[in-house]
């Protein structure tokens, strides 16, 4: 199956400062995957970079098939995109803007749009300069969803949206994507919501692509150790991908990366230890990532 | 010291306009003190110094316009209300403000005997009128300017036609008292404005708060009837588009913005005033700006007016329309995922058509306006070339600074290097009219293709840059 996004070796500099050192990833179509990564790791300047927003210094994206920013038509029409900050006319009405969004598609789906104007209440005669942030970005939500893109890409979309206004988006990301098979590539910081709509993550770490998978595998390595045993571990002790070390009471907690790297029953046995384990959540995970 | 600190806070935000306002002043100063030594005792002295005194007007207008707005800024936000007598410090700023920038330099030339006594009553009377009401309604302000400034407009054509009508004789006093009572009464309500009035009121009528800042400020709101007057023309276009069925698939629609409003609202006042003129065979821009203060009768036939309409009428038309590269990356950004077209290179190609179709139908919009008004008040045809490339020039060196702004790294110095360029430019632009001879001419062309050439390179940098920065 040919894959919607393809990113390999991007480059990109801003004067001095290296973004993004070499990002590869790809992205099937139907999957959903969450873009996580501190602020500057370089996830909007990837997504802009994708979009052919931003020139890059070196690899290429493709998207569909297209290379960056060298897109078709066609291709384009199969993206929706929600930047970061609403990019909308402030002079518009709600209602002149989605006229004016429309009027650049062949297929638009009125059901979906007026649905999603009723749930966040978001009046036609509303003027876009008075709204507010949270406002502007549901009705960006809604432009960008309109069109019923293929691809939808979304920095930060929920970050200005009230916990119920997050629910029911998050929830229609599912039907999109449950209903349609649609890819979604979502940035965001907020980690439980990732947890509810993305299978997949991909962690960017100070310009490169940290990890990439499914967010279940992903739990499944990174685990915390606790052993406990009748003496202490020695000072030199030493497990392949280890991360934290740290005494708490009679235990030593050990967290690592990659627990299929360690052999749990070896250090049963040299130490006469119990040994129990704990999954972290993502956002553990990401901050232990990023510690 | 917390006086400096406050000063200093109202200069920070919207410098670019109080520097090039202010140095409009500084010129204008300047000159007038130049060509009042150099014309002293001369018939065009009086002309030239009416026409100076315009020049000044314009500069403090928008110099005290764009104050008078930080100030609503600065008052409304609730926690400098925190501060230990922060209206009364505030107050005193602006006051020794004023009196350096704007009494000090007026009162010494019309202790010199530079400036009539009248042209300074007349600015004082202008910048405290504009102070007053912007604090309390833009809108308003508006109207009472253009009814106030029609009304003289027409009291002082009346009696040119009718040399038995004395202008504005239903004023109870000579019109230098009632011009001193008003500017008592002004300054005595700007202080009760700062001095009484609370937060919330500055920031209803405070309209360049924008909603993002809204959630930190539930206070902070835009009054409906600005909204209204800044939006309206633009929605009536769409409107009449929806309505006539038409394709509203135009990227020139994202290039819409209130700026596009503002120049065209002046293109109106501008005709109006123009075909008024016209079907009353008078040119009222002649007696706005040319002869309606102390002109005798042997100086009325010099034409100091033309100098004096041309160069304001260069500064405004020349600004206002130039601001389209501003919209210039909004109408990319919106339009890069949605228009129907191939490849990066088409797109840029056709947005740059958009854009340029734009600004060239807004720049002959404006010229023709331009061209008419000093046609109306000067047949001579070497004025009308002369002019013509004057205006042209101020257009390209204010496309040329609206357009470097975009690169946001190095927009300070641009500003400061592209408003000197046009500080030389007017400096020149007047030097060569009073030694106007071919040489003028020539050396006018040469400045406009030097600057035609610097764009070009400009937009050529640009159209090899990303789509966006």
């Amino acid at each position: 199956m040919n894959p919607v996004i393809e990113v390999s070796q991007l480059n990109k500099k801003y004067g001095s400062v290296e973004v993004l050192k070499g990002v590869d990833f790809t992205i099937t179509p139907g999957s959903v995957v969450g873009l996580l990564g501190n602020n500057g790791a370089g996830k909007t300047t990837l997504i802009q970079a994708m979009l052919g927003f931003e020139d890059t210094n070196f690899g290429y994206c493709k998207i569909f098939g297209d290379t960056s920013p060298d897109l078709s038509a066609n291709t384009k029409h199969k993206i929706g995109y929600v930047p970061q900050e609403a990019e909308l006319l402030p002079w518009m009405k709600i209602n002149q803007i989605i006229d004016y969004t429309r009027s650049f598609y062949q297929h638009w789906d009125e059901k979906l749009v007026s649905q999603l104007k009723k749930q966040w209440q978001l009046d036609n005669n509303q003027i876009i300069e008075k709204l507010s942030v949270g406002q502007k970005q549901k009705l960006a939500i809604i432009l960008a969803l309109g069109h019923s893109p293929e691809l939808l890409i979304l920095d930060e979309p929920v970050a200005s949206l009230d916990p119920s206004s997050r629910r029911q988006f998050i929830r229609q990301l599912i039907d999109i994507n449950i209903d349609k098979g649609n890819t979604i590539l979502f940035s965001t910081h907020i980690t439980s919501d990732l947890e509810r709509v993305a299978a997949d993550v991909l962690i960017l770490k100070e310009g490169k692509n940290y990890y990439q998978g499914g967010i279940d595998e992903l739990k499944e390595k990174f685990i915390k150790i606790y052993v406990k045993s009748e003496r202490p571990l020695p000072e030199d002790f030493h497990v392949p991908g280890i991360r934290k070390r740290q005494r708490i009471g009679g235990h030593t907690m050990l967290l690592v990366e990659d627990i299929a790297r360690i052999n749990l029953d070896a250090i049963k046995t040299t130490y006469q230890a119990t040994i129990e384990t704990e999954q972290l959540s993502l956002e553990d995970i990401f901050i232990e990532v990023h510690a | 010291m917390m006086e400096w600190k406050l000063f200093k806070t109202t200069m920070t935000t919207g410098w670019i306009i109080s520097l090039f306002s202010g140095l409009i002043v500084l010129i204008g100063l300047a000159l007038e003190i130049l060509f009042a030594i150099k014309g002293s005792g001369n018939q065009n002295h009086q002309g030239l110094s009416l026409t100076f005194s315009i020049f000044l007007g314009v500069g403090y207008s928008v110099l005290f316009l764009s104050y008078a707005e930080r100030l609503k800024q600065m008052i409304s936000y609730r926690y400098n209300q925190v501060l230990p007598q922060f209206r009364y410090r505030l107050l005193r700023v602006t006051l020794v403000y004023f009196g350096f920038v704007f009494v000090t330099p007026l009162a010494l030339l019309v202790m010199f005997g530079e400036m009539p006594f009248s042209h300074m009553l007349g600015l004082t009377f202008v910048c405290c009128f504009l102070m007053v009401t912007t604090i309390v309604n833009q809108v308003i302000a508006s109207v009472l300017a253009m009814v106030t400034s029609g009304n003289i407009v027409y009291e002082v054509a009346k009696g040119l036609k009718n040399e038995d009508y004395v202008a504005l004789a239903y004023l109870p006093a000579p019109v230098e008292y009632v011009a001193a009572f008003f500017i008592l009464f002004f300054v005595g309500c700007f202080c009760w404005i700062i001095l009484k009035l609370s937060p919330s009121f500055f920031a209803k009528t405070d309209s360049k708060i924008t909603s993002e800042k809204a959630p930190f400020d539930p206070f902070i709101v835009k009054s409906k009837l600005t909204l209204f007057c800044r939006r309206f023309d633009l929605s009536c276009y769409f409107w009449i588009l929806q309505k006539v069925g038409a394709s509203l698939a135009k990227p020139s629609i994202s290039l819409w913005n209130y700026r596009f409003h503002s120049t065209r609202a002046l293109h109106y006042f501008l005709l109006c005033i123009l075909i008024a003129g016209y079907i009353k065979d008078v040119s009222y821009f002649d007696i706005l700006f040319g002869s309606f203060i102390n002109i005798d009768e042997a100086a009325r036939d010099i034409p100091y007016s033309v100098p004096s309409i041309a160069i304001i009428l260069i500064a405004i038309l020349g600004v206002y329309d130039s601001g389209t590269t501003g919209e210039f990356n909004q109408m990319i950004r919106f339009l890069w995922l949605r228009l129907r077209v191939n490849g990066k290179n088409t797109f840029i190609k056709k947005v740059y058509l958009v854009a340029g179709r734009k600004i060239l139908f807004e720049t002959l919009l404006s010229y023709s306006i331009f061209a008419l008004i000093i046609l109306s008040i000067n047949q001579l045809e070497a004025y009308f070339v002369f002019f013509s490339i004057a205006f042209f020039i101020f257009k390209l060196g204010y496309f040329l600074f609206f357009s470097m702004l975009q690169n946001q790294k190095s927009s300070k110095l641009i500003a400061i290097l592209t408003v000197s360029m046009n500080l030389v430019l007017a400096v020149t632009v007047m030097y060569l009219f009073y030694s106007a001879e071919a040489f003028s001419l020539v050396s006018l062309a040469t400045l406009l293709i030097i600057i035609l050439m610097v764009t070009l390179k400009r937009f050529y940098f640009q159209y090899r840059q990303m789509i966006c920065s």
